[in-house]
Parts: C-alpha cells; sequence; structure tokens
C-alpha cells in the first residue's frame, strides 16, 4: 500500500525526513510515533503528496509519487482519507455537507451522496446530528465526523495525525475502536500519534521516527513493554 | 460554499434502515481481503482495483456508468456552483449591488458614449447623401452650350446624378414652396437662374474640389456651392469620436477585470481554509476556481444589467430636451437608443469581463493555496 524507499524530505537545510524506508502493506493498521519534528507530519504529507520527496521514491497503492503529475493529485487523495487533530471541518457547513463534500468533489449524485453520508454518519454514531453545525459538537463528536468524512468514500488507505491529541482516553479508545473497524474490513490504516499508552493498548506495528529516521519499527504492546526505549517516541 | 449543498432526502432514521445502510457502507470493504501481509493481495488491491470492484454489484454499476456519471456530475457541478455562488452574493445583497454599480457605471460610461456616437454617426450618414453640388448658370448662357455641359459632365465616373433645373422650373418650384408666388409673380422677369445639381458618388473634398475648380472656369458657370467642408469635419470628428469611444471602452473594460479580480482575490482570500480542506479531499482545481469564476460571471451579469439601465435612463432624460431643440431648429429628429443587439453585447460583455476578471484573480492566487 505505502512503500517509502531512501526517501528524503529537506526544508532549506533541515532534514525532516533522511533515508527513510519502510512498507506499509494492505490491510495494515500502524502507528507512526516520535517527538514533534520527528518527521511524522513530514512522512504523512508524503503520502498524500502535499509535499514531494527530495530523494528517493515514495509508491502509493502501486503508484509512484515521483512521477505523479500535480493534475492526478485530486485523484490520489480521493482514495485517501485523512483525519486531523483538528478535524478541519468547514464552520459553515452542517455535519452531513461536511461528510458530504468528498463525494460532491468525487462528483456522486444527490441521492447516492446521500445514502453514503448516512451510512458514515452510522458508523460514527452521529446519524442525528447531520443537521448541526460543527460548532455545536462536542471535540469528540468533531473529530467523529471527521472520521465519518475520511471514510465517505470508502478509501482504501486512511491516514490519521494525531487524531487523538485533543480528546480524554475515554474518547481516544472510542475513536481508535473506529479505526480498528475500517482495518477489519480491509481498510489500510496508519496513525501518527504520540499516545504512547493508547498505542501499547492496541498492540499493532508501530513505527518510531527520530530526526526523520526510522528507529524502531515493531509491535509495540503491554506483552512487550521494552520493545524498545519508550523515551524515543514520548515528547 | 465551495462545493454544493446536497439537497438531502428527509431522513428516515429507523434502526431497520440504519443497519441497513451500515451493511451497505462496508460492503466494498467486505470484498477486501483483509489479509495484512500477502504479497500477492498487495498487487492485487493495487493492479486491479477496477477488476476487484467489479467483482461486488455496486462496484459494476459504478464502473459501467463511470464517464457517464463524470460527465453528469461536471454538469451537476457548474449548475451548483452557479447556484451556490449566485446565493452567496445574495446574501450580502447590498455589498453585491454596490459592485455591481461600479461595474455597471464603468460600462455605462462607453456605452453611452457610444449611443452619442451612432446618433452623430447617423446625422453624418444623412448629411452625406445630400452633399450635392449645385452650380448656378449664368443667366446669359446659351441653351447649346447648357446641354454641351450636361452632356460633357454625365460622362464623368464620380457623378451619380445630375439634374437639370431651368430658370423657369425653377420658379415654379420656388412659387410653391415659399409661398411667395404673389410677390414672384409682380416681378418683371424670373430672377432665377438655370442649375444643375449634381450628386456624386463619393462625398470626397479630393474628387469634388478639382471638379469644381473646372466648372469655375466655364464661362457659362455663375456660382458654385459646395458646401463640403463642414461634412468632413463632421465625418473626421465621428471618427474621432469612434476612436474615443473604443479607447474607453478598453480601459474601462480593464478596470472592470481588475475590480472584479480585486474581490475575487479577497473572496479567495476569506475562503483560505475552505479551499486548504477542498483540496484535501481531493478537488480539483478546476473543482476550486468554478464557484470563483461563476461568482465573476454573476457580477458581471448584475453590472451589464445595471449598465443597460442607466444608459436607457440617460437616454430617456435626454430624449425630451433633444427633440423639442431640433424642434426649435425646425427639423424632427428620434434620438437613437441602444438597439437590442447592442444591449445583449452589453451585457454579453459585461459577463465576458466579469468572467476574466475572476479568472484572472484565480489563475494567480488559488494556485498559491496549497495545503500546509
Amino acid at each position: 500500500m505505502i512503500v517509502f524507499d531512501r526517501v528524503s524530505k529537506k526544508y532549506g537545510s533541515r532534514d525532516a525526513l533522511s533515508e527513510l524506508s519502510f512498507e506499509l502493506k494492505t490491510g495494515e493498521f500502524a502507528f507512526l510515533t516520535g517527538h514533534s519534528g520527528a518527521g511524522k507530519s513530514t512522512l504523512l504529507k508524503l503520502v498524500m503528496l502535499i509535499e514531494r520527496a527530495t530523494r528517493g521514491q515514495v509508491w502509493v497503492k502501486g503508484q509512484n509519487l515521483t512521477q505523479l503529475r500535480d493534475r492526478q493529485i485530486p485523484y490520489l487523495r480521493r482514495d485517501i482519507g485523512v483525519v486531523f487533530q483538528n478535524h478541519q471541518l468547514l464552520a459553515d457547513r452542517n455535519v452531513f455537507d461536511n461528510v458530504a463534500l468528498p463525494l460532491q468533489i468525487a462528483g456522486l449524485r444527490g441521492r447516492e451522496i446521500g445514502r453514503r453520508v448516512r451510512a458514515a454518519l452510522d458508523k460514527v454514531d452521529l446519524l442525528d446530528r447531520e443537521k448541526q453545525f460543527p460548532i455545536s459538537l462536542s471535540g469528540g463528536e468533531q473529530q467523529r465526523v471527521g472520521i465519518a468524512r475520511a471514510v465517505v468514500n470508502k478509501p482504501s488507505l486512511v491516514l490519521a495525525d494525531e487524531p487523538t491529541g485533543n480528546l480524554d482516553p475515554e474518547l481516544s479508545a472510542e475513536v481508535m475502536k473506529l479505526f480498528l473497524q475500517f482495518n477489519q474490513v480491509g481498510v489500510t490504516v496508519l496513525i501518527a500519534s504520540h499516545d504512547i499508552a493508547l498505542i501499547r493498548a492496541m498492540g499493532r506495528r508501530v513505527l518510531g521516527l527520530s530526526e526523520g529516521k526510522l528507529v524502531h519499527d515493531d509491535i509495540l504492546s503491554v506483552s512487550r513493554p521494552a520493545a524498545s526505549n519508550p523515551a524515543t517516541f514520548q515528547d | 460554499m465551495l462545493g454544493p449543498k446536497t439537497d438531502r432526502a428527509k431522513n428516515q432514521g429507523s434502526a431497520n434502515s440504519r443497519s441497513q445502510k451500515t451493511e451497505s457502507f462496508l460492503s466494498r470493504h467486505a470484498n477486501k481481503p483483509a489479509s495484512r501481509d500477502s504479497k500477492s493481495t498487495r498487487s492485487q488491491r493495487t493492479n486491479e482495483p477496477k477488476k476487484a470492484s467489479r467483482a461486488s454489484s455496486a462496484g459494476a454499476t459504478q464502473s459501467r456508468t463511470r464517464w457517464q456519471e463524470q460527465l453528469n456530475a461536471y454538469g451537476l457541478h457548474h449548475v451548483d456552483s452557479a447556484r451556490s455562488s449566485l446565493e452567496r452574493l445574495l446574501s450580502v445583497p447590498a455589498q453585491s449591488l454596490l459592485t455591481c454599480l461600479v461595474i455597471a457605471i464603468a460600462l455605462a460610461l462607453p456605452a453611452i458614449l457610444y449611443v452619442g456616437l451612432i446618433n452623430v454617426q447617423s446625422q453624418a450618414e444623412n448629411w452625406d447623401r445630400p452633399a450635392k453640388m449645385t452650380v448656378y448658370l449664368n443667366k446669359k448662357a446659351s441653351d447649346t452650350a447648357i446641354e454641351q455641359l450636361i452632356k460633357t459632365l454625365r460622362s464623368r465616373e464620380n457623378i451619380d446624378e445630375l439634374e437639370y433645373i431651368d430658370a423657369q422650373q425653377g420658379l415654379i418650384e420656388f412659387q410653391k414652396v415659399s409661398g411667395f408666388g404673389d410677390i414672384l409673380n409682380s416681378l418683371d422677369e424670373n430672377p432665377l437662374p438655370s442649375v444643375i445639381v449634381i450628386s456624386p458618388k463619393e462625398t470626397r473634398v479630393d474628387l469634388l474640389e478639382p471638379l469644381k475648380e473646372e466648372l469655375s472656369n466655364n464661362p457659362i458657370v455663375d456660382s458654385i456651392q459646395l458646401d463640403l467642408q463642414w461634412v468632413a469635419r463632421l465625418q473626421q470628428f465621428a471618427l474621432l469620436a469612434q476612436r474615443i469611444v473604443f479607447a474607453m471602452t478598453a480601459i474601462l473594460g480593464l478596470s472592470v477585470i481588475l475590480v472584479i479580480g480585486n474581490i475575487i482575490r479577497l473572496a479567495i482570500a476569506s475562503r483560505k481554509d475552505e479551499i486548504v480542506v477542498v483540496k484535501l479531499v481531493g478537488a480539483t482545481n478546476a473543482f476550486v476556481r468554478r464557484p470563483f469564476l461563476y461568482t465573476g460571471l454573476w457580477y458581471g451579469l448584475g453590472g451589464g444589467f445595471l449598465a443597460l439601465l442607466i444608459v436607457i435612463a440617460a437616454q430617456i432624460w435626454l430624449d425630451g430636451p433633444i427633440t423639442r431643440l431640433t424642434e426649435l431648429y425646425g427639423s424632427s429628429y428620434q434620438v437613437h437608443g441602444l438597439s437590442a443587439t447592442d444591449s445583449a453585447i452589453l451585457v454579453f460583455g459585461a459577463c465576458v469581463l466579469g468572467s476574466l476578471g475572476a479568472w484572472v484573480a484565480v489563475s494567480r492566487h488559488l494556485a498559491a493555496i496549497k495545503p500546509s
């Protein structure tokens, strides 16, 4: 699903990523962790083609992103669901219209949009909130709307950048449960997170970044607390 | 609103339909291999995504009618962009009206000048035809000499029509027209000379002047009246006015583009966050551009119509005084307004300028907004 082959990304003279290689297979569920500035966001941006790699090759769904033209980028993004820490919901649209956005962009018709939006909202248990505006929702609900929007187009890959960053442990666990459910039906999930406790509880593959390098690639779980040096991932 | 708001059907939130929806929501994913690490699975996913989706019934319909749907969706988004951008403008009516008014004034000015121009031109054309050369003959001229002169003149190329009015005929006509019949009758002899009226094919000073020169050398010619200078001046003035109208139209048209460009630039800036989000979820540049282009179009359309109203109002306002003025000069003159075609061109041109202004702003500022 995602292949990084000796990927480097420079911002000016600073190396955000250097010689990073890893592969995330289809259907995998992995966490991406590391300090602020370790390169988590940069990695996600390279997958989304928000940024382009300075060196090396990035493959997403069999497509070499290095060779992908700018005008093909939208079509790549349509098959990637993204969840942001700050939700990135549009304040002037209600929940329904926020979730419908990717479908409208993909050019679906009204009836099909309605069907899929409700299905996605149902999935995150917000079906009764479709007419409300994001401002009237709680943080956890807003994040769930963001998740509904990310999956409404049935992407095969879901990326999440600190999806539980602003949530309390209980809500975080709920959000993670959602991601797990998507993963169970075949969606590849990559979550950037600081939340070591949560990551441990999940017992999934963890990619640890430090100063732009991959320093850890293993399953981190409660059963294996000493799998690596946790200090590497914690702020 | 960047994207269209969808018309949503009433929400039937019964528990049954809910669970049905969830099932259908998951249906495509259910076809996907859930295995985590088989290499073959990966290649299947990456190389044959279409085949995989065809396997499911929903996917089959999707791919069969895909291009059709894309086309429909394209048209649909145009309609939605047009509607949502119009709604956006109407939601701030005073502000939108002001903008349209600025555009209208910028367009009305050259349009009014144009109306003035077509009136001047129509007059210049009307005066063009009666630009005749009147040759007054010597009363003592013999009939043969006159006939000879008429014959030579008829052989000239530049002469369209030639009318000979002898003294007697002239007197009869003059009596009829002037109402001086009795006085004329009391005269001993006919005071009028015989006259040749020459209508040239072209009213050109450089062609008619030599003819005048030649005729005045003829001994039977008494005098020649050729009032060409003012016709030439009027035509020159009309030409100058035409150029001025063109220049004004170009300059003010450019100002319309800049005004709309600036407004669209502000609109883009104020919706930067929204643009970032829609780009992140896969919007093409065309998708993002479309509503702004329609906004420009609506401004142009509104401005064009207002400009038309201003021109018509100005015309009505000036029509009375002009008619009275021409009446005082003993003639009747119908003021020419904008024709239906001219009006359509004005409004259409305004729409083009509006879209162009939006295009300028969008192409300059939209590309700069990228998710970061």
